[in-house]
């Protein structure tokens, strides 16, 4: 297909692209000022603590450098915790804590970390190395989650987490993003972990997309990666859908987690959102925007909202159009 | 309705800034290209004159701008003399005048012609004024006689003073015409001749003297001809063909029936008038020629800077074409490098460096650079601190290779200084960052990205005809900004996201 024909045809199917993104949404309905919400992942969390909505639990904060002598004698009481930059992209500098070996910090990528290798990490993210425009940074320790045994088999270390596009209080668009090997048990897609697309009416997924590609099975642990039910996926929707007017940004990314004992817990959320969830879905973004702005189903209830992403937007949806 | 403000403020920025340039370019006549060449004529005129003692005077004409000739540079020498300027009848004159002269003086007058550049300004001839008859009463009833035969030879007003002239120069002239002429039968002579004969009958007309340009030396080729009011122009014709036409390289100094050179009070012992051809760029005469008519947008344009300025400047002229390079490179193609300009800024360091060693150097640089960082990473330092240690190593890595390739002679290396250390510091720290991050192959994938997008932008902006385009036309940086707005507008697929998103379009058909 040449190049005319192929862009004709993603237009076609709705396909959003980062110049369409960033003019006609992001620009629209994100305004400037409301981005330190969901860039410092601390005032999200206090956000969306005062929204009832579900979080992991904080544990401690460090803003000065001075503080960082105290983490050991903070933070010795958890087994375990994970470590970030309040105000880090694309999940850099995230440790997460499982357990001890001896004197030293156990990671979940079962590297040894001593509590000095901590702190001088801690001491990086304070000065901003993480953080997107490499201003001064503050460091959130918070519970570690014990995610559900339900993606045992389409996991390999790390934490899985769902993606769910809202945009103007509508759950638009889904996807698992399931740690691999190659990612260092990261569920970050740049880094190589897989995306499953999702079905919003059933919250289960669809086929998976990894650096792009379409895969079928977990590269390290050759499980089938779609047909997964994702458990408490309504709550999930009820989370996503209740993040815009939380942070009065009109398109956000909600990153979701599930805990075993916990349920879905709103990990943090971002204004800029990528677009690898399309090829996950094998589904246009930009399509399913306009029919929210066509519906005008912002003005909707919540409840009535989420019942008309999962009446627009799910699989059985899709074949009917 | 934003997409329509963007359209509006892009037309309008495009309209100015292409109106500028046009003006620039078909009114002030500032060449498109910095080598044109154009040709001068250096004219120089010598009297030489032994006084009688006593008070002197001599006094010569000032050239003037004559059709599509300009005068510039025009200079007296005449160390001996005081000199004055004073309007003679159509001409001005040029006053030498010494109270006590003794023995030889010298005083030379130079200039230059140039032809106009761009459109010709169309001189509105001034209101002639009737000049005197001096001829004689007989002579006045033979001039007549003359103008009416002609009359009747002739059809219309150019073609009766083509007669006349023929009459006047053919061999076999009539009996009467040898009167009025005399022994004098030089084209001067005859060129005021015919302008009497014309005005006896109520014509405008004068003698022309000056110099044919086209040939040059030391003795130039004078040249008379007469010139004719007819139908609100002056009309030239050539003393010698008749014909209503003068070569273009013909130069009218001066008008009337008097010689270039009057003496008061001494004798001239010599007039020598010399031609020589100056080659010289366009630019240059034009900017010159603007100075003289203190053209507000040759005044005010950044050729009118200091040398240092005006070189700085030649370069940051030309940062608009890198950047927005980048710009179509990042929204249009959806190619990325390291940082969101830096590839113009290390283009401008290629700059001092030239391309090839250019590339050598960065590489290397950057390189050790990375080592240092990956050692400095163990001694788990700071971020301030750890840039501030990595700039240090690049000041001193710079030294050692500066020194080295002068002990070498290879000069090149010598221009490494210039390179700007801060650009490669950060480009050390975010390639390491990269690194950690996304892995050794995304991290030289974007490095050398940065490096080939660097290489273009600098083959682009070290073209001498850009810089020379966006240095005597910064007007065309607002059509740049007009296409910016719109690139910053268009929300179509980058040419990377049409292979990114290929899978999609593939599924349904």
């Amino acid at each position: 297909m040449n190049l005319l024909g192929l862009s004709h045809r993603l237009h076609e199917i709705g396909v959003l692209g980062m110049n369409g993104r960033n003019a006609d949404y992001i620009s629209q309905v994100n305004a400037r000022r409301f981005y330190p919400l969901v860039d410092d992942k601390l005032l999200t969390k206090q956000l969306a603590n005062k929204a009832g909505l579900a979080t992991p639990e904080l544990y401690a904060t460090f803003n000065y450098s001075a503080e960082i002598k105290r983490a050991r004698e903070l933070l010795d009481k958890y087994e375990n915790f994970v470590v970030k930059p309040a105000n880090g992209s694309r999940g850099n500098g995230i440790l997460v804590i499982k357990g001890r070996l001896g004197d030293n910090l156990r990671l979940a990528s079962r590297r040894m970390m001593s509590w000095y290798d901590l702190r001088f990490h801690m001491q990086n993210m304070l000065s901003g190395i993480y953080s997107l425009g490499g201003q001064d940074d503050h460091v959130i320790v918070e519970y570690c989650v014990e995610f559900d045994r339900v993606f045992d088999s389409v996991t390999f270390l790390g934490v899985p987490d769902i993606r769910l596009i809202a945009y103007k209080g509508v759950p638009v668009m889904g996807m698992l993003r399931l740690p691999t090997s190659e990612s260092e048990g990261k569920a970050n897609l740049h880094q190589g972990a897989i995306g499953a697309g999702i079905d919003l009416a059933t919250g289960r997924t669809l086929t998976a997309v990894s650096r792009n590609k379409v895969v079928r099975q977990h590269p390290d642990t050759l499980a089938d990666v779609t047909g997964v039910q994702i458990p408490w996926f309504d709550r999930m929707l009820d989370i996503a859908a209740g993040c815009n007017e939380m942070t009065n940004l009109g398109y956000v990314g909600v990153d979701l987690v599930l805990d075993r004992s916990k349920g879905p817990l709103m990990l943090e959320l971002n204004a800029r959102p990528g677009l690898n969830i399309q090829i996950a879905n094998r589904a246009g973004l930009g399509a399913r925007l306009e029919a929210v702005d066509g519906a005008n189903a912002a003005s909707l209830p919540r409840a009535e909202r989420i019942a008309f992403a999962k009446e627009k937007f799910g699989v059985g949806a899709a074949a009917e159009s | 309705m934003r997409n329509l403000h963007v359209y509006i403020l892009a037309a309008v920025l495009t309209a100015v800034g292409l109106g500028l340039f046009a003006y620039k370019v078909l009114v002030v006549g500032l060449p498109l290209q910095a080598r044109v060449v154009s040709t001068a004529w250096e004219v120089e005129s010598e009297v030489r004159v032994t006084a009688n003692g006593g008070p002197l005077k001599v006094s010569l004409y000032v050239p003037e701008a004559s059709r599509d000739l300009n005068v510039l540079n025009e200079r007296v020498a005449a160390p001996d003399f005081g000199i004055t300027i004073a309007p003679e009848g159509p001409n001005r004159r040029l006053n030498l005048t010494v109270r006590d002269a003794k023995g030889v003086l010298v005083a030379r007058q130079r200039f230059l012609l140039q032809r106009s550049t761009g459109r010709p300004a169309e001189q509105k001839p001034a209101p002639p004024v009737a000049q005197p008859v001096t001829l004689s009463a007989t002579a006045q009833t033979i001039a007549r006689n003359i103008y009416a035969s002609a009359h009747a030879k002739s059809s219309d007003e150019v073609s009766q003073v083509s007669v006349i002239l023929r009459d006047l120069t053919s061999p076999d002239r009539p009996e009467n015409v040898r009167f009025l002429l005399g022994d004098n039968r030089s084209q001067a002579k005859i060129a005021s001749l015919a302008a009497q004969i014309l005005r006896v009958n109520g014509q405008i007309a004068r003698a022309v003297h000056g110099v044919d340009l086209a040939k040059t030396g030391l003795k130039a080729d004078e040249k008379d001809w007469l010139e004719v009011y007819i139908k609100d122009h002056w009309q030239w014709f050539s003393v010698a063909t008749g014909q209503p036409r003068i070569p273009r390289t013909w130069y009218a100094w001066w008008r009337g029936d008097e010689p270039l050179v009057k003496v008061d009070g001494g004798k001239l012992d010599r007039r020598r008038i010399s031609v020589t051809r100056v080659d010289q760029s366009v630019l240059r005469q034009t900017l010159a020629l603007g100075k003289i008519k203190n053209l507000f947008l040759t005044t005010y344009s950044l050729y009118s800077l200091p040398a240092p300025q005006r070189e700085g400047f030649r370069i940051i002229m030309t940062l608009p074409i890198g950047i927005f390079m980048l710009v179509v490179l990042r929204n249009v193609i959806g190619l990325r490098g390291v940082g969101t300009f830096m590839p113009v800024l290390i283009a401008l360091a290629f700059r001092d460096t030239h391309l090839v060693w250019g590339v050598v150097l960065f590489s290397v640089v950057l390189a050790a650079g990375l080592l240092v960082r990956l050692y400095f990473d163990h001694l788990k330092l700071l971020l301030v601190a750890r840039l501030g240690a990595i700039v240090m190593f690049v000041i001193l890595l710079m030294g050692v290779l500066t020194v080295l390739s002068d002990k070498l002679n290879f000069t090149p290396g010598l221009s490494i200084a210039l390179f700007p250390l801060v650009i490669l510091t950060m480009t050390i720290e975010r390639v390491s960052v990269l690194w950690d991050e996304s892995g050794p192959a995304v991290a030289i994938r974007q490095a050398v990205m940065s490096l080939v997008i660097a290489a273009v932008c600098y083959l682009v902006i070290s073209a001498q005809p850009v810089q020379h385009i966006f240095f005597s036309f910064p007007e065309l940086i607002l059509v740049l900004m007009a296409l910016t707005l719109l690139i910053g507008r268009y929300t179509g697929y980058r040419l990377s996201e049409l292979v990114r998103f290929r899978v999609l379009a593939e599924r349904q058909t």
